[in-house]
């Protein structure tokens, strides 16, 4: 727990990216067995969570792309931010450093 | 009704191009491992199919952008062949690598 909050500034919007990363996949699973006004709760706390994220890269989605598609893009630009925001951390000496053993 | 299947269908061409071909490829790979490991461990060869279906799924997002962004600055509600052009172009020019390294491979 000590050596998770050393790096908090990394592992906290890393997390935070990864659960909307993987809500925005689970949106997109769920939208094959959920009509887009479904009530269902769970169903609704994914659209709720993720439609912040969604909304802008629908922005920068040509209109021709199903809303579907949509969801899995927003999944593919959370990922390439995560990397960036890797890329970044890792150029300013602020990504945590592997546990000893491990590869890299 | 404007028939968009030939503009999809470049944009596909190219982005599987890019996906088989690209010197993205196997960095993506190096990133799959680390930021979805849950998913692609496996085997080697799910994460090769997998980083080159990311590879190019990336290509045809990124692309998508400037025809988008024609078309939210045009004021239209659908894509326009002029967009659809903008997108063809557009993967077409991110598909370059791809298409250097197959030159390289056919020499």
């Amino acid at each position: 727990m000590i050596a998770l909050l050393d790096h908090w500034t990394f592992h906290v919007p890393n997390y935070l990216l990864a659960i909307l990363m993987y809500m925005a996949l689970g949106r997109f699973v769920l939208s094959f067995l959920f009509p887009p006004d479904a009530p269902n709760v769970l169903f609704r706390a994914f659209v709720t969570i993720t439609e912040p994220a969604v909304r802008p890269v629908g922005f920068i989605t040509p209109a021709v792309v199903p809303h579907r598609i949509v969801l899995l893009f927003t999944f593919l630009w959370i990922f390439l931010l995560r990397v960036a925001f890797f890329m970044v951390m890792a150029a300013n000496d602020q990504i945590p450093p592997l546990a000893p053993g491990t590869t890299g | 009704m404007m028939d968009r299947q030939p503009f999809l269908i470049g944009i596909l061409a190219f982005g599987i191009l890019s996906g088989l071909f690209s010197p993205l490829t196997p960095i993506m790979g190096l990133w799959l491992r680390n930021f979805l490991p849950a998913f692609f461990l496996a085997t080697p060869a799910a994460l090769v199919l997998i980083a080159a279906l990311f590879t190019a799924t990336i290509v045809i997002m990124v692309a998508g952008v400037p025809a988008a962004l024609y078309e939210r600055l045009t004021g239209t509600s659908e894509s326009t062949s002029v967009s659809l052009w903008i997108w063809v172009a557009a993967t077409a020019v991110l598909s370059l690598p791809a298409v250097v390294t197959v030159i390289q491979f056919m020499r």
